[in-house]
This record gives structure tokens, sequence and C-alpha cells, in this order.
């Protein structure tokens, strides 16, 4: 740029500048017929005004914190002292058998590495939210039974009457499960004569100190699929669960994810909260303040899962998925990623503070940092991942695992060198810090939250 | 003649439905123009939004009182423009930034200037970009208005409260940062 252009030359540049650049602002901002719809229900002050700060609020905090100034000056050690951060306790992951499959081993490590203990057969291990609860599926499919025990896999006992191995979660006080429940079996023909079927399910909450319990979801809301993967919110009172619908061509069938709904833990007051397609269930994720709910989801304008013609891949089903929020009134509904690539899993941070995903075609761990204080912050590309990830309870790492797929596939029963590490949320691209490398599938991912100051597996 | 209970529900169900469809043309009127106004001198889509649509509603539910087109967008303008310089500094401010946690459309705005940079989308105005970043939300205001709304300075002056040498002053000064960053940057 010249240093003695002209006003005019500068002024014509700057007015090109701010044309194009007002264009980004409008391509990028709400369409006008959905701004005037947010108005019209009213849902912008309730997501975007609730919390701007008014004169009033304004003077009460600045006073607070005067007050808090001087208390601190006066030596009140405690007041300096930062919030409590959880502690990052056990890490649980399934082991693949080589010989007894379908089993897997649950197992438990420190976050250092040592410690690795097996716990028994079982798969679906996870801890409570509160991490006083480790949970597995265990005994033979499909006749598994729900078994809960101590942290450390210690005084584990089967819970009659919650079988089957479907999906399931804890609620967050580890009192109560949310599961999935098979009722029978749906059946089809398919147009070549072969006849396939898939499991009736229903959503139940249960108490973890038995049998009994209410069914919160029924088969009718799916009547051409299953209802799966419930997800507590995180104060328990309520639980967010997919919809999917079968697809079946000739000889060809699949399930696609085709609305999330919201229902109170005690069964009432069910809801649509997403009609949005999407391929995946998994990773139906409530923000840490309960305001928000992450999926994953088709942009606009995709059209539905179908089989490619005949002589095509039949595995060419699904379209690229984005990420999406949601506030959990329903409102709000906005791609994040937006993106041509194929995005899953989301996760929120426990503190709330970022959100992960999954970049799919690349299996990379993709990190988007929510903190407003770095406005031009953005989704950073991660380390590459194969399967699960987890966030570490204090937020500032995530676990997963990794392997070099074989030429052959992924065989089951053969041995493959898969290590379990970390990578540092300040620093997503730095090489990952290896955990645990075993010889063997590495399945499900789950890291045990310490209360703040509590004693136990925080060695790292 | 008697209205029964379905009539009322079709009348209600009716002016709903008008209501609508006017608050939607209404929008698609003024709110392209105006989005881009507050987002370029407040520099976050969330912020712009939420201005914009606020204002808009609040001359919606008036528009009886303004619905000559040309005092209701120079009446819109203002309004957004100086609620955009508001925001910006009270966003500046720690305890702005304290208060008020990110919203949803803040992630989006993040990703968004993010794509922007990471696509290098627009290599060829990344100075003027930065330059145009680099100016104080008064500036902004002024530039935004004068040299992309096509106000004069007297109708900038009028929109903003200012006197018109404020005006001519804070355009100069902006010329003289905007040349002084675009010297540096070329170094």
């Amino acid at each position: 740029m010249n240093r003695q252009m002209t006003d005019d030359q500068l002024d014509r540049a700057l007015s090109q500048f701010l044309a194009a650049r007002h264009e980004e602002i409008v391509t990028a901002a709400f369409a006008p017929q959905q701004a005037a719809a947010l108005v019209r229900d009213r849902a912008v002050p309730r997501v975007a005004f609730v919390a701007r700060p008014s004169l009033a609020v304004m003077l009460a905090l600045a006073l607070l914190l005067a007050a808090l100034l001087v208390a601190a000056i006066a030596g009140a050690a405690l007041l300096r002292r930062p919030a409590p951060v959880p502690g990052n306790g056990l890490i649980t992951f399934g082991l693949g058998e080589l010989t007894q499959r379908p089993y897997d081993v649950v197992h438990v490590v420190r976050p250092d590495g040592t410690g690795d203990r097996a716990i028994g057969p079982g798969v679906g291990q996870t801890f409570s939210a509160d991490g006083r609860v480790l949970a597995y599926w265990a005994g033979p499919y499909p006749d598994q039974v729900l078994t809960v025990a101590g942290a450390d896999g210690s005084s584990s006992h089967a819970i009659r009457g919650i079988v089957g191995g479907g999906d399931f979660a804890l609620s967050p006080d580890g009192t109560r499960i949310a599961w999935s429940k098979t009722v029978g079996t749906h059946t089809f023909t398919g147009t070549d004569g072969s006849s396939s079927g898939w499991a009736v399910t229903e959503l139940w909450v249960s108490p973890l100190t038995g049998a009994g319990g209410v069914r919160i979801a029924g088969a009718d809301l799916a009547p051409d699929g299953f209802v799966s993967n419930p997800v507590w919110s995180p104060d328990g009172s309520s639980i967010a669960f997919a919809i999917n619908t079968l697809v079946a061509d000739g000889a060809n069938s699949g399930f696609y994810r085709s609305a999330v709904d919201v229902v109170a833990a005690e069964g009432s007051g069910g809801r649509r909260l997403t009609d949005r397609p999407g391929s995946d269930s998994v990773g139906i994720s409530w923000s840490p303040d309960g305001q928000y709910v992450a999926y994953t989801a088709f942009p606009n304008g995709t059209p539905l899962p179908s089989f490619p013609p005949t002589g095509q891949d039949p595995n060419d089903f699904f379209r690229p998925d984005d990420i999406f929020v949601i506030a959990a009134d329903g409102t709000g509904e906005r791609d994040v990623t937006n993106t041509p690539d194929h995005e899953v899993d989301p996760a929120w941070s426990p503190d709330g503070s970022h959100l992960a995903w999954v970049t799919a075609g690349e299996q990379r761990l993709t990190i988007l940092r929510l903190d407003r204080s770095n406005p031009m912050g953005g989704p950073v590309r991660g380390p590459l991942l194969q399967g699960d990830y987890v966030w570490s309870p204090d937020s500032s790492r995530i676990c997963f695992y990794w392997y070099e797929p074989p030429a052959d596939g992924i065989a089951g029963g053969q041995a493959i060198d898969v290590t379990i590490e970390f990578v540092p949320v300040a620093d997503p691209q730095a090489s990952p810090s290896p955990i645990l490398a075993v010889q063997r599938m590495v399945r499900g991912l789950a890291w045990q939250r310490l209360e703040p100051g509590a004693l136990g597996g925080t060695a790292k | 003649m008697a209205v029964s209970r379905s009539d009322e529900l079709t009348d209600a169900l009716d002016r709903e439905a008008y209501r609508a469809r006017t608050l939607e043309a209404f929008f698609e009127t003024h709110y392209a123009r105006l989005v881009g106004l507050a987002g370029l001198v407040c520099g976050e889509l969330a912020s712009a939004e939420d201005i914009v649509q606020t204002a808009l509603e609040r001359a919606w539910r008036s528009r009886g009182s303004l619905e000559d087109d040309s005092l209701l967008r120079p009446w819109l303008d203002r309004v957004v423009v100086r609620e955009a310089a508001r925001e910006r500094r009270s966003r500046l401010t720690w305890l702005g930034r304290l208060i008020r946690p990110p919203t949803v459309r803040d992630i989006n705005a993040a990703h968004n200037e993010l794509e922007d940079a990471a696509a290098g989308r627009f290599p060829d105005r990344a100075e003027l970009r930065s330059a145009f970043a680099g100016l104080t939300v008064a500036q902004r205001a002024v530039v935004v208005l004068h040299l992309h709304a096509g106000y004069t300075v007297d109708e900038t002056a009028s929109l903003l409260g200012l006197r018109r040498e404020t005006v001519r002053s804070r355009l100069r000064v902006a010329r003289q940062q905007l040349r002084h960053a675009l010297g540096d940057a070329e170094r």
C-alpha cells in the first residue's frame, strides 16, 4: 500500500473493503426470515439478552468486587484461593480379548499409566458424574446384566432386572440409570427375499438399587426404528435421547437419527428438541450449565440417507454431518462447524470452556475454544485418533487411543498395538503423551471425576 | 350475526399469520443492511444481530409513526450504529466480559472469523482489515456511515449527535491512522 495515496484513493479502497466485509457479515448472520422468527417467538431476549449487564447489576458487582478486594488485602487467604477444580481420577477402558470375543475386559488405570488393573469381562464401562460408581454390562450377549462397583472396581454386584447390553447412562448423582430396554424384534423382508431385523427398544430410568423404574420413552416414538442413546442433563432433571429411523431399499437397510427428544427424568413432558436428521446418534452432549445441547446433524439441503444404485458401494449411505448446537428450550439451532467435512461426536469440556468433536474423514480431534476473551480463537486441529475420546474432569486434557489400521482392516481377535494417550487442551497440536500401550483393541473410555481436594488416583 | 368460537379462532389465526408476514417483510427490507452496519462498527456478529433485532422489533412495534421510509431508514441507522458503538465499548471492559458469558452465536462468530483467517479467503484485504480493526469505535461509526452507508458529513453528524467539525476531525484522524497502519503493514 502506498503511503502517499490521496484521500480519494484511500476512501475508495476503504469503501470497497467495507462493502465486501458487509457482505461477509450478512452472509454469516441469520437470514432475515430467521431473525424475524426469533423476534416473533421472543427467543432472542431469552438467549442473547438474558445476561446483558444492567447498570444495577454492574453497580452491585462492582461493590461486591470492591468488598472482595478489601477482604483479600486484609489477608483473607480463603478469598484468594482459586475456584476448586475437580481432580482427574482413574481412566477406564475395555480391552478386547483374543479368544473369547465378543467379550472385552474392563480395566482401570491411573492417568500416569500406573496401576493398570483388569476388573472383569464386560462392555460399556463408564463412571457416574460424581466419580463414585463404575458401571458396565457383564455376561454373555444378549444376556448381559448391569454391574456396578466402586470406582476402582471393588465390591461389584449385578443389578438384576437391568439387562440387555444396550445404551445406558448413569445419573449425575450415580443413583439412577437411564437405559435402553429391548421389548421385541422388528423384522422385514427385502425385495430379494432376505429378511433382517432389529431390536425394538424403550428407554427406562431405574434406581441402581434394583429393578423397577419408569418408562420415559416408548417404542411408539420410533415406529420404524428405535430409541437410543439417553443422555442426562447436568442437573439430572432431564434426559435427551435419539430417535432412529429405518431406510430399506431392496436387500439393503440402515438407520439414521431422525430426531432428538428431551423428557423429564420422571417420564413427563416429552418434547422434540430438534427434528433435524443426522447420521449419528452418538455424542448428544449437554453443556455443563444445561443451557445447550450439541449433536451431529445434516446441514440444510442435505438429502436423507439412501442407498446408491445397485452395483455401487452400499456403504455410501450417510451424508456429511456438521456439529449443531441448540438451546435446551429448542430455540436458536446453529451449525457450529459448517464445513463440507463429516464431523461427529461432539463433547463439551466439563468446565464449559471448550467444545470438541471428531472430523471423521481423517479421524482427527478438533477443539473449539468458547471463551469470549479470545474472540479470534476457533477450531484447532488436534491429534489423529481412533474411536472414542474423553475429557479429563479438570478440562485440561483429552484422552484417546490410537493404532495404525492394519492393511486388512480391524479384524476381531488379532493382536494390534494400541496406545492410550492424552493431549493438553492448551496445545492440541503438541505431541500426544502416552499413558499405556497394549496389544489388544481398546473400546470405550471414561475418566473418573474426583471431588476437589479428594484423594485417589490423581497421580499425574 | 352471531360469531362462533371457530370464527374467532380463524380470525385470530389470520391476524397472527398477517402479523408474521408483515414482520418478515419488514426484516427483509432492513435486516441485511443494518446487520452489516452494526457488524462493521462493533466487530462481532452476535452483538450485531442482537442489536439489529432489538432495533427492528422496536421500530416494527411503532411503525405507525415511522411509516415514511425516508425517516425510518436514518432512524434505524442511527439507533443501530450508536448501539453498536456502545456495545463495543461495554465489551472492552473487563467487567463486561466477566458478566456476559458467551452465547451460541458467539461461538459461531468466533468460528466465522477463524474460517476467514484460516482459509485466507480475502488475502488482498488482510491489511485493510487489520488497519480498520485498529480504529476506535467512534472512528468506525463515522467511517461506516460516511464512506459506506453514503451519508454526508452533515447527515453523519446529525445521526451521531456530533458537530460537523467533530465528524470531519474523526474522519481525518481515521485516515491518518489507516495510512500509518497500512504503511506499517507494508514494511
